[in-house]
Order: C-alpha cells, then sequence, then structure tokens
C-alpha cells in the first residue's frame, strides 16, 4: 500500500483584541487582570468578552493574583484559581503538587505580552 | 413538524486502515438504499485538507443532491439532517461521519484546537485534559479500571497494569485513537416503511454548549450535558431506557457521563473506550442504540454524542421502536 507523507506549516498572526490584549498585556508589566460580568459578577481570568458562566457582558476590570489555588493538574499542566477570580488559568506547574495548593507565578525577565510572559506557576511558602 | 426515522445504517471501526477517507465513507454508505440531501461531519485538522467534505461528495453522491458539512461528531450532523426532515423540506436525509486519526497527529491537533491566546502556547492535549478532568471528579481508580474493564472485556488487573497516560489516567482508562465511519438513513413517516419494516423512531433530542477553555469549566460535572438530557428526555416524555450509549472519552467521562444522565448502565458496545474515531464516534453511539432496538433488544433508548474533549458540546438523543 502507497501513503503519501505531507505536511501542513502555515504561519498567522493573531490579534488579541481588547479584552485578552489587555490581559497579555498586564503580564508584560507582571499584573495579573480579571473581568467582572455585569450580569453574575463573577470575576473571569484569563478575561473574556462575554461571561463563560452566564453570558453576560464583561466589562470591569479587577486586579487578581498574584497568588492562586491549583484546582487540578495532569503531568506539568494545571488549572489555577488566581485569588479573587472565580474561574481557572491553565499553565505550566512545578512542584509537589496536591489539591488546593498555594500557588505563585514566575515571570520571565523578557516579557512581551504573551501567555508565557509567566514561566510556570510554583507552590508558594509564606 | 414530521415525524423522522432512522431507517437504515452502517459503520465500520478500525485501529488503522489503508482505505483513504473517502473509500472509507463509501463503504459505510454504497449499501444505503436512496437519499435526497445528505449532512456530513468531519475535521479539516485530521483530514489533512481544508473543506474535508470536498473529498467525499463524490461517493456521498452530492453532485446530484445537495450536501453540508458539520465540522463536530457526527451526532451534531444528525441533528441538521434531522431538521431538513422534520420540516418537511426532504422525506430521506444522509447523515455520514469520517475520521482517521491514524493519518495525522491527534495529539498535535489538540494542542492547535485551543484558544490560541490563552491555550495554544502551553502544549496541552486532548489526554491532559482528560486527567486533569478524572482528577478533579476524584474518582477512586478502582471505580475507573471498574468502568475501563467492563467496557473492554478485560480484567481489572490488566487496566491497572497498562502505563499511566496522563495522571491519573492509565492507557486503557483513555479511548484509543481510531479510523471509522458511519452513516445513518433518516426518513419521514410518509416514507420510513419503504425502507425498514422495524423503523427506530426519533423521540426526542437536546443540544447545549458549555464554556470552551477548561479553566472556565466545572470538570467535576457537565451542566451542558444536563440541559441537553433534559430537552431530549422532556421532548420524548421518556424517562426510562432500555439501551443506552455514551460518548466516552476515558472510564472518568463514563462514570461523569452516567452520573448526569442517571445511568446505571450503558455502553454494551463498548463505547468510546473500545474505538474512538474521532468524529464518528458519536453518531456510532446512535447507531449502537438504534440497532439493538430494531433488532427487538428493547424499546426506549438513549444516545450521546459530544464534541471537544471534556464535552464542551453536548447532544443526547431518545429513540423508540
Amino acid at each position: 500500500m502507497i501513503s503519501v507523507p505531507g505536511q501542513i506549516r502555515i504561519p498567522y498572526l493573531w490579534a488579541a483584541g481588547p479584552v485578552a490584549g489587555r490581559f497579555l498585556a498586564g503580564l508584560r508589566e507582571k499584573e495579573l487582570w480579571g473581568i467582572r460580568c455585569s450580569n453574575c459578577s463573577k470575576v473571569i481570568c484569563p478575561p473574556e468578552a462575554r461571561c463563560p458562566l452566564c453570558d453576560g457582558a464583561c466589562r470591569e476590570w479587577i486586579r487578581v493574583g498574584p497568588l492562586g489555588t491549583l484546582v487540578t493538574w495532569s503531568g506539568l499542566l494545571g488549572i489555577i484559581r488566581l485569588d479573587g477570580a472565580d474561574t481557572g488559568l491553565v499553565h505550566h506547574v512545578r512542584g509537589k503538587l496536591e489539591p488546593g495548593l498555594r500557588l505563585e507565578p514566575v515571570f520571565a525577565d523578557q516579557r512581551r505580552g504573551h501567555i508565557q510572559d509567566i514561566l510556570y506557576f510554583r507552590p508558594w511558602n509564606a | 413538524m414530521e415525524r423522522v426515522a432512522i431507517v437504515a445504517w452502517a459503520y465500520r471501526q478500525f485501529e488503522r486502515t489503508d482505505l483513504s477517507y473517502s473509500e472509507l465513507v463509501y463503504e459505510v454508505v454504497k449499501d444505503l438504499p436512496e437519499w435526497q440531501t445528505v449532512v456530513s461531519a468531519s475535521s479539516d485538522f485530521h483530514d489533512g485538507r481544508t473543506i474535508s467534505n470536498m473529498a467525499i461528495q463524490d461517493v456521498v453522491r452530492a453532485p446530484v443532491t445537495s450536501e453540508s458539512k458539520v465540522s463536530m461528531d457526527g451526532a451534531f450532523a444528525m441533528l441538521y439532517g434531522w431538521m431538513r426532515v422534520a420540516s418537511g423540506e426532504f422525506d430521506t436525509c444522509l447523515v455520514v461521519a469520517h475520521s482517521k486519526l491514524s493519518e495525522g497527529d491527534p495529539r498535535a491537533i489538540a494542542r492547535a484546537a485551543w484558544n490560541p491566546l490563552y491555550l495554544r502556547p502551553l502544549g496541552l492535549d486532548d489526554h491532559t485534559v482528560l486527567g486533569m478532568q478524572a482528577r478533579a471528579c476524584g474518582f477512586p481508580e478502582e471505580a475507573l479500571a471498574e468502568a475501563a474493564a467492563l467496557s473492554l472485556g478485560v480484567r481489572v488487573e490488566e487496566v491497572l497494569a497498562s502505563p499511566v497516560v496522563a495522571d491519573p489516567l492509565r492507557r486503557l482508562m483513555i479511548a484509543p485513537d481510531s479510523d471509522g465511519a458511519a452513516a445513518v438513513l433518516l426518513a419521514s413517516e410518509a416514507v420510513a416503511r419503504r425502507f425498514s419494516r422495524t423503523p427506530v423512531w426519533i423521540r426526542g433530542l437536546g443540544v447545549c454548549y458549555d464554556a470552551h477553555s477548561p479553566g472556565h469549566l466545572d470538570l467535576r460535572e457537565s451542566r451542558a450535558l444536563r440541559s441537553a438530557a433534559r430537552q431530549a428526555i422532556d421532548r420524548a416524555g421518556i424517562r426510562e431506557f432500555d439501551v443506552a450509549e455514551v460518548h466516552d472519552l476515558s472510564a472518568a467521562q463514563k462514570l461523569l457521563w452516567m452520573r448526569e444522565l442517571g445511568l446505571r448502565r450503558c455502553n454494551e458496545s463498548g463505547g468510546a473506550l473500545r474505538w474512538q474515531p474521532g468524529f464518528a464516534t458519536g453518531l456510532i453511539r446512535v447507531i449502537e442504540v438504534a440497532q439493538r432496538l430494531a433488532a427487538g433488544g428493547g424499546r426506549t433508548g438513549l444516545a450521546h454524542g459530544m464534541t471537544g474533549p471534556l464535552g464542551q458540546a453536548q447532544c443526547v438523543w431518545v429513540l423508540s421502536t
């Protein structure tokens, strides 16, 4: 049987838009921002223009984190609920993990307004 | 609104097949009698070409009828096929779905399917989010192993001996990558008995979506599945099911979907834990229920299909003889 190999490689440049763009610009300044839903009042982080919980309009920017709580994980990726937020951020996690663990972000030295301006989250020791 | 029946079907599942995907689709449609219109389901990412339905239009006779594609599981394509017949516009509709996970790189495709601003750069694949969901649900490992063993027809010890792929999930607790295609012929009440002595009637259906991002979902539950089920069950007025099939990408999902649907047993076929041919998987759940009902294995059935590794889009069908 014959199989024909191939690969598709296409570069893109995605506009982040005003909501994700503001979040990503915040990372450049080592700031974490959520956005409050005008309908259910939940703070969504990472922020979305429409609330993923109730579809309300999200308008009010709220500073969240920098510490957060580990919700769940698999391998080296976890979901972190930042302090002050009601939803979770997916990111790299390091260290000995357990549910409810308190985590802090480790930022890159060179930041460019990108989700990987955070290198990973690690256990926080008070 | 016209009553709609499932009157014929076919499916094929493989670990891997050397058939091209249009030949694979031909295999499941060639023995079906006739149709006036087509709704297909396939993934450009999995097929490796844009507008992936172009490659199957000849084998589904689209050049002389009409065809539309849904880039979701075939169980959702059936929603649009049902609308075409229920509206009275068409008497028959072919619903067909295919995926060949052997041809691309399913993990790389899963990593590329997420939001490119927040998630894609992190390298989050489908197995990883299944692991996150399983851990959030907190099912004991023994319960996960039992659920998988029952679907696969193997001993619990064998499941527990398989390697951890996405902690806490082991290889036999995760649906395997498969190749496959499925086809269903829908017919209006006026013509249904022309094609089948035992038509299986669509009594209720429900569809509901949840958020896209794993962080925005409550992974311990599925409000979308509960809503879809409520819609389907209320429309049908049927609450007890002799046969049920759920679209389970992991042993944890099997247990979670059963809990949300109130099922005590399901997936006599083995479910998606046995074969998981991408966008054909949910439509095969519908077929498994329909063929058991048509063969006299029960009077009422529930079939569940979903799209998104966490079931971000949920679809429920209630069927009866």
